[in-house]
């Protein structure tokens, strides 16, 4: 049993519970004039669009033009979370069908085509955007949408500021807590081009995740039904934008399960379940997705390429499969974009970049260097393709032989993320890691503050600090077991931590400035019972 | 907060710092580096002329087995001939340099295991 040291007990609670909200507004006002002013000498404002290859997905289902139904707004591979920001952001011009074309080009596991710098436009009132090895196609009134889209998503990002300063200020010092606001701003906000502008999931990010923690710790302080139910609304739409954070839903879930008084008003508790439940229920009977049964498929094929070897094939069982395995871990390395490269093959994170920009595991595709293994023939479907069931068993039977080199490869990735490794690849560039030092501080900041939350039965700011972390590492974790760490998967949470960390920072600091007030006036008091003894 | 719930929490962050500790401590990058990899220099191949084919499946690994032929070497140096195969390897993060070899005869498809575990 931990028992309280008297003196912890003496600790003025200053920081119980704030309701200073004059200061909180002038706050507001001081953030909001200092991000405006940040921005504006960064060029933040700047107008400015990318789009990548995903972006057609999203800005090409049916939308509006189909019906108000919610999978009007969804495909079998994405959910509608961003659809319906385009929607909200344009008037309902987007998205809708074709919106954007496309052409392939130069030499790559999709096709053999022309260079892609000879490619023209169909017609002169198209926008072309060249993105290798694609060409994409889109007409002028599409492009002022697309900059409408991320207009809209930097006017987000700035509301979602304010919000969270607002929140946090409820629980340490407001002139802290602008303070810490404008340093996250500072270390998460790039300058000049980045994902923010690409008009894809991450421009939502992390604007969507600072309105959930805001709601979190509007829950903790309020203890009504309101932020809880928005919060549920929000931590279903981060699912909707991004299903890879479906584990803020189960946070969620778990953080109501222990707010809410259920036994007392059960009734009146499950009202902020709602809107989850809902969602869910769309999700798994009405929705057309099926997410993650492709994004895992290839997420397992492409580590087969980068973790295999000769011991791999001897491993797998059926006699079927290893020829099958053998000619597709030997094949991905003559892919056009990893060929020529083999000397700058120094780790799996090297091989993780080039299998997976060159396509290696696209089994859907004639010119897959695969098919040019004679090897193969017999596996061949009607089509001339692998079948992928076929490929699916193949690729799972290597997978299982391979799990001493997949952990090894999640605690490279992982470390790589934390900026614990030298730099491996520009494809992984830092911010806030940008040394192992930043790393060591804020986790032993962060590990200090929770400790003395927790000492002093603050089990709210625990969970405040706590829980972004845990967002940000469980992040970290899914990227290390299915991706390769690229910074568009982990950019989208670093900011929560990086926010953790400089919340923990000025609660220790205000915890430290309390202590010394109350050495002080312990001080003060001996001196006044020494005086009135004299007397 | 009750004290057994608080209890509870400090054991559970000391355990969190003690993974965290462990996870810093691994080295991942510790592995195989491949210097010199030559295949066939019996029949007038170069030196080195396949480092980069076995590069790309061994370096960064624990352990590698790969096999000697022209679908990973990337090269036949001279057909109809049978090629010896000789390759120098590290293990990061140490210099000592690792030796091994192969005669003529056994160049041809014949399957080789390195490791930088224990010899």
């Amino acid at each position: 049993m931990l028992l309280r040291p008297a003196w912890l007990s003496k600790w003025p609670m200053s920081l119980e519970r704030r309701s200073d909200r004059a200061s909180r507004y002038l706050g507001v006002i001081a953030l909001l004039a200092l991000i405006l002013l940040l921005a504006s000498q960064t060029g933040f404002f700047s107008p400015g669009y990318r789009i990548s290859h995903d972006t057609a997905s999203y800005v090409g289902v049916p939308g509006y033009s189909e019906g108000l139904s919610l999978s009007n707004f969804a495909d079998r591979l994405r959910l509608p979370g961003l659809s319906l920001f385009v929607a909200a952001a344009t008037g309902g011009a987007l998205p809708h069908r074709n919106a954007i074309t496309y052409q392939i080009c130069g030499n790559s596991v999709l096709g053999d085509q022309p260079p892609c710098d000879k490619v023209v436009a169909p017609s002169a009132d198209l926008v072309l955007f060249r993105h290798d090895p694609v060409v994409y196609f889109f007409s002028q009134q599409t492009a002022a949408d697309f900059q409408r889209v991320i207009s809209a998503a930097k006017l987000l990002l700035i509301v979602s500021f304010a919000a969270l300063y607002f929140a946090m200020a409820l629980w340490i010092n407001p002139l802290l807590a602008v303070l810490a606001t404008i340093a996250l701003w500072t270390i998460s906000v790039p300058s000049g081009p980045s994902e923010l502008e690409i008009v894809m999931t991450e421009c939502l990010f992390p604007s969507l995740l600072f309105l959930y923690a805001a709601t979190v710790m509007m829950s903790l302080y309020y203890h009504g039904y309101l932020w809880p139910t928005l919060g549920s609304f929000l931590a279903l739409y981060i699912f909707f934008v991004r299903p890879s954070l479906i584990y803020i839903d189960a946070l969620q879930v778990a953080l109501l399960l222990w707010l809410l008084p259920w036994r007392r008003a059960w009734i009146k508790c499950s009202i902020p379940l709602l809107p989850m439940l809902a969602g869910f229920i769309w999700f798994f009977v009405f929705s057309p997705t099926f997410f993650f049964a492709e994004a895992g498929g290839d997420s397992e094929a492409l580590r087969v390429a980068i973790l295999s070897d000769e011991s791999t094939i001897d491993c797998v069982q059926d006699p079927e499969l290893k020829p099958l395995i053998g000619a597709y871990i030997y094949s991905a390395y003559n892919a056009p974009g990893v060929l020529g490269k083999w000397a700058a093959v120094h780790n799996d994170i090297d091989r993780y970049m080039l299998f997976g920009f060159g396509n290696v595991y696209r089994f859907n595709f004639p010119q897959n260097p695969i098919y040019s293994d004679p090897v193969v023939k017999p596996y061949l479907g009607p089509n001339g393709l692998l079948p992928s069931a076929v490929m699916g068993r193949a690729v799972a039977a290597a997978a299982a032989c391979n799990r001493a080199r997949d952990a090894n490869f999640f605690v490279l990735v992982t470390k790589m993320v934390f900026g614990l490794t030298q730099p491996l690849t520009p494809h992984v560039p830092r911010r806030f890691f940008a040394t192992e030092r930043a790393f060591y501080i804020s986790f032993w900041v962060l590990c200090a503050a929770i400790a003395l939350a927790l000492a002093r039965g603050d089990l709210a700011r625990t969970i405040i600090i706590a829980g972004l972390v845990v967002i940000h590492v469980l992040n970290v974790c899914i990227v290390g077991l299915k991706q390769g760490g690229e910074s568009r998967y982990t950019f989208v949470t670093e900011p929560l931590y990086v926010a953790a960390f400089l919340f923990a920072a000025a609660y220790l600091l205000n915890s430290v400035v309390d202590l010394f007030a109350l050495f002080r006036r312990r001080v003060t008091d001996k001196e006044i019972q020494a005086a009135s003894v004299r007397i | 907060m009750r004290v057994r719930y608080r209890t509870l929490l400090l054991l559970l962050l000391a355990c969190c710092i003690g993974i965290v500790l462990w996870w810093v401590s691994i080295d991942p990058l510790a592995g195989i580096q491949v210097t010199e990899a030559s295949y066939g220099m019996n029949c007038g191949g170069k030196p080195g002329n396949i480092t980069s084919g076995i590069g790309k499946i061994c370096n960064g690994r624990q352990n590698c087995t790969f096999p000697v032929d022209v679908r990973v070497a990337g090269i036949d140096p001279a057909g109809g001939c049978d090629k010896d195969f000789a390759l120098a390897y590290v293990c990061i993060p140490s210099s000592t340099v690792r030796y091994l070899s192969a005669p003529p005869g056994r160049g041809s498809r014949q399957v080789f295991h390195i490791t930088c575990g224990e010899r």
